[in-house]
């Protein structure tokens, strides 16, 4: 255990020597911390406009004044897409999503408004998120720390030197990833204070409770990221001759997991299952809506039933008004069609993020992208989820309304009004994000590839470790 | 002299292995990127081919339904009347307005998988019209393209890098530097011959590559414009491959050994096409923010339900706002709904002007920060200019939004005029209703926008190819060995 320690302290007193890890860490810090501060401010503030907007729509709902309910429906409310929290340290894909929902009658619409498409030229290059300096940037200080861990000191000669004194060749390889573990954790660590700080300041003690356990899952899956960064760079620079061949193969990697993998793999998902046009799209749906003689038979029907069962032979004799039937058989029939097609759509996109989790096998940045999203509950899964939510309250609300029109039969030429107390009969929309389990369950995969990366790198690093030739 | 000098380092390049796994790697990478960008492209025209289909069908059977209905044939409809001007220009008769693909566009998929290119254009308001999107993976567009201007703009400067960073540091460590250096060359005429042969060797890699790959998907080059904006493209391309070239020298000149300067240059390659551009990014949003949209969806309702309440007001002011439209009816029809939709959308868009107004003028802030910004980093000026040139960036798209503001302000006239006339649409008043014609920015603009970002390429190549070859003829015996870095 001393040997490690030794070792350990050794290795982190050389870094800190280097003047330009000295420069490289507190750029990496000072970026680290400017991501988190715009993250958190920018979460704030839309968090903030999400609410009251939230608000203000029930509001609006509420103080409709007398209408029809039909009317009613087809004024709707809005959903706004409320922001995890943790968003603040990986935006996912909240900039490409919409950010409400119109609820209306009739219709399942898209969100609207990607933040994207208020962009500026460099759009392209992405906004810096601690997300992608965790993903990207750390990993390359890791490799510029660890390549010259072996390499290094046998070009100076120093590697003869410790084997001979009998050193136990796995406590130098278990000395070494300390020291780069010691000196990158003194960069982190201080980040993760700040991080959890900007977390609670932001909110109530409540939601960051609630958030804890994504928080710890999320600094575990970073932390088994670095450690296949780590272990993979030490092992590299067991295993080459020069430090200068360490430097391009771990940099080499560096280009092809950070960079070219995830572009090439989504590529891939793309041509594997093609993503339809919106005006193709929109033709099938709308062919689909339109196609209504199985729903106007099941009306008629009804219609027949219903007058036979009262013996009258005019719907205004009914003692219900028929038009909350008829507008309830429409929703049913669009709600059919919508769930096919937009179902159709959303299998899609999972289809297509599933199949890159399947490939995360080929880049670990795969994996932990995937998962760093979910857990800061901004990636495809969770916006579905939000918007099956949206749609289900905007199902139900439709069926309430119509419910209300069907109880109030009317005089032919006349229009029933209900008034606000039916407007605040009607439940708020309150959507709750999924908790980490479903996460989890979603993403087993993401962390057997981090799971399985992690181990193989720790092996062979361990490998590389025994068989080092001192000379 | 200087052939000769080329002659042997291709001589020995061509005895390497790393170059040919390079260059295979960017062939393929080039490849793939131009294959994939076809394929968007062959997408994108399939769409808008789909738009236009389904529109020319309607506008037909419309017709068609009204001459029956001219001819007496036929009942129209109550809600769906091709001949009532409002129900033609708000739901029937819409057209779209596209933004197609340049010929030149394989080269940059750029930001045209985030814009929408087909806007429905009718009588509604102007917010909805350009709200609607082309449907895509979220996380598709998070991640981005596999396109050819990412291959240059992020995985060129490594081949660059890759080539350059053992110019003299390599023969140094391999013991051949004292034999360079005792031939009667000058070592800078050395340092430029080896830049010279590698920047030749990618550049025609890429440009033949291109231009096969343009070839295979059947891009025409064959009008001025197109040839022009190529050559333009290439030269950006050089300037950036020059850029990178330059830069590789001048750190290797100066370096310990090899691995010190493959630190360096992956350092700079990291800071100015990773961390500028997304810091930039990050300061333009935090220095202007944009509110969220939401604000603006509340507005929109609020002034709805405020022109709602005061219709007949709305229309008095309508024509107070358009006397053109009264003097041919006489007496204003103050109850008329289709009327009224229009006085109550113009209603609606006044009071929510003012908050569109603020979001496009703080947009326009951050659109001029980054101009001034871009010049940071040679990758976000590269980026820009691959992009403008062959119209798949943020300047083209403006421009189709400003195209399509216009379209929508004819368009509305045009049904305006005759719903206020009381007038009904004939089947021959079809033919006329406007239709939408995108002008691709003239090739004079775009070189003017590229200009800038050219001349700091090769001024900052310049420079650093100017600093670096002098530093190189004044320490040319000193040696190195293979010291530990790190």
């Amino acid at each position: 255990m001393k040997t490690i320690r030794v070792i350990a302290i050794k290795e982190v007193r050389e870094i800190f020597r280097d003047g330009r890890f000295r420069a490289a860490s507190a750029t990496v810090l000072v970026l680290l911390l400017a991501a988190f501060a715009a993250g958190w401010k920018h979460q704030a503030d839309v968090d903030a406009q999400h609410r009251a907007a939230q608000m203000e729509t029930r509001e609006q709902w509420v103080s409709q004044g007398e209408k029809n309910p039909h009317s009613a429906a087809h004024y709707g409310v809005y959903a706004f897409l409320p922001r995890n929290m943790l968003s603040m340290v990986d935006t996912g894909v909240y900039p490409y999503t919409g950010v409400a929902v119109w609820l209306e009658a009739h219709r399942q619409n898209g969100l609207l408004h990607r933040p994207a498409q208020d962009g500026t030229t460099i759009q392209r290059f992405g906004q810096l998120t601690a997300a992608t300096v965790l993903q990207l940037l750390i990993p390359l200080m890791i490799i510029l720390l660890a390549f010259g861990a072996y390499a290094g000191e046998r070009e100076r000669g120093t590697l003869t030197q410790l084997f001979s004194l009998g050193i136990d060749r796995r406590k130098l390889a278990v000395g070494k990833a300390l020291g780069v573990s010691t000196a990158l954790a003194m960069l982190l660590v201080p980040a993760a204070f700040a991080g959890v700080a900007a977390l609670m300041s932001t909110s109530g003690s409540g939601e960051l409770a609630g958030n804890t356990a994504r928080i710890l899952a999320m600094a575990a899956a970073y932390l088994l990221y670095f450690g296949v960064f780590v272990a993979l760079s030490i092992g590299i620079s067991a295993w080459t001759s020069s430090s200068r061949s360490a430097l391009l193969i771990l940099l080499s990697f560096w280009i092809a997991n950070g960079l070219v993998a995830p572009r090439l793999v989504s590529e891939v998902a793309a041509t594997v299952w093609p993503t339809p046009s919106s005006v193709e799209f929109n033709a099938a749906l709308d062919a689909d809506l339109a196609d209504r003689t199985e729903m106007d038979a099941e009306l008629e029907r009804v219609r027949e039933e219903l007058l036979a069962a009262h013996g009258v032979s005019d719907l205004s004799e009914l003692p219900v008004n028929f038009l909350g039937l008829s507008f309830q058989a429409g929703e049913d029939h669009a709600n059919a069609v919508f769930d096919e097609h937009w179902n159709g759509l959303f299998d899609t996109f999972e289809r297509q993020n599933g199949l890159q989790k399947k490939l995360s096998f080929v880049a670990p940045v795969l994996a932990i992208r995937s998962l760093s999203m979910a857990l800061a509950g901004a990636d495809f899964s969770h916006h579905r989820d939000f918007v099956d939510a949206a749609e289900g309250y905007r199902r139900d609300l439709q069926r309430r309304l119509n419910a209300e029109i069907e109880s109030h039969p009317v005089a032919p030429g006349e229009t029933y009004l209900a008034d606000a107390e039916l407007w605040e009969a009607i439940p708020t929309f309150e959507y709750r994000a999924p908790g980490v389990g479903w996460v989890l369950r979603n993403h087993v995969w993401s962390l057997v590839v981090l799971g399985v990366w992690f181990g193989v790198s720790i092996l062979a690093c361990s490998t590389a470790a025994r068989r080092v030739r001192p000379v | 002299m200087f052939g000769r000098i080329l002659k042997h380092e291709w001589v020995v390049l061509r005895r390497e292995t790393t170059p040919w796994v390079l260059t295979a790697l960017l062939a393929a990478l080039v490849g793939y990127a131009l294959f994939s960008a076809a394929r968007w492209v062959a997408f994108q025209e399939s769409a808008i081919d789909a738009v236009f289909e389904e529109e020319s069908g309607r506008l037909e059977r419309l017709r068609t339904e009204l001459q029956e209905i001219e001819a007496g044939s036929r009942q129209p409809s109550r809600n769906a009347d091709p001949g009532n001007p409002e129900a033609a220009g708000s739901r029937l008769a819409i057209r779209s307005a596209v933004h197609p693909p340049s010929p030149l566009a394989v080269l940059a998929v750029g930001q045209s998988d985030l814009y929408p290119y087909y806007l429905k254009v009718s009588t509604g308001s102007r917010e909805t019209i350009l709200a609607a999107t082309e449907i895509e993976n979220p996380d598709r567009l998070l991640t981005g393209r596999f396109d050819l201007a990412f291959v240059i703009v992020y995985l060129y400067p490594l081949f660059v890098i890759a080539l350059g960073y053992n110019l003299i540091s390599g023969e140094r460590e391999n013991g051949t530097f004292s034999l360079v250096a005792s031939q009667p060359v000058p070592l800078r005429r050395v340092v430029a011959a080896k830049v010279a042969l590698r920047l030749l060797l990618s550049l025609g890699l890429i440009l033949a590559l291109s231009l096969t790959g343009m070839a295979l998907a059947g891009v025409e080059i064959a009008t001025p414009d197109s040839a022009v904006r190529l050559l333009l493209w290439f030269a950006v391309v050089s300037a950036y491959g020059l850029f990178w070239f330059a830069l590789a020298a001048l750190v290797d000149l100066r370096s310990r050994s090899s691995a010190a300067s493959a630190v360096v240059l992956s350092g700079a390659w990291l800071l100015l096409t990773v961390v500028v551009p997304s810091s930039v990014q990050l300061a333009v949003s935090a220095y202007y923010p944009v509110p969220s949209r939401v604000e603006m969806i509340q507005a929109t309702r609020r002034a709805s339900a405020a022109a709602a309440t005061a219709s007949s007001q709305l229309l008095a002011r309508y024509y107070e706002d358009h006397p053109e439209l009264v003097s041919d009816i006489g007496e204003a029809d103050l109850e008329d709904f289709t009327m009224l939709a229009f006085a109550r959308r113009e209603d609606i868009e006044r009071q929510v002007r003012p908050m569109v107004d603020e979001y496009e003028s703080q947009l326009g802030r951050q659109q001029t920060l980054v101009d001034r910004l871009r010049f940071l980093s040679p990758a976000i000026v590269t980026q820009a200019a691959l992009e403008d040139l062959v119209g798949r960036g943020h300047r083209s798209h403006r421009r189709f939004l400003a195209a399509v503001d216009g379209f929508h302000r004819q368009w509305r006239g045009f049904f305006a005029e005759r719903t206020f006339r009381k007038e009904r649409l004939t089947a021959d008043a079809y033919s006329g209703i406007p239709r939408f014609a995108f002008a691709a920015e003239p090739l004079v603009e775009s070189a003017g926008a590229v200009a800038p970002g050219l001349g700091m390429l090769i001024g900052l190549a310049a420079l650093m190819g100017i600093f670096g070859l002098r530093g190189a003829g004044r320490r040319p015996f000193e040696q190195g060995g293979g010291e530990e870095v790190g």
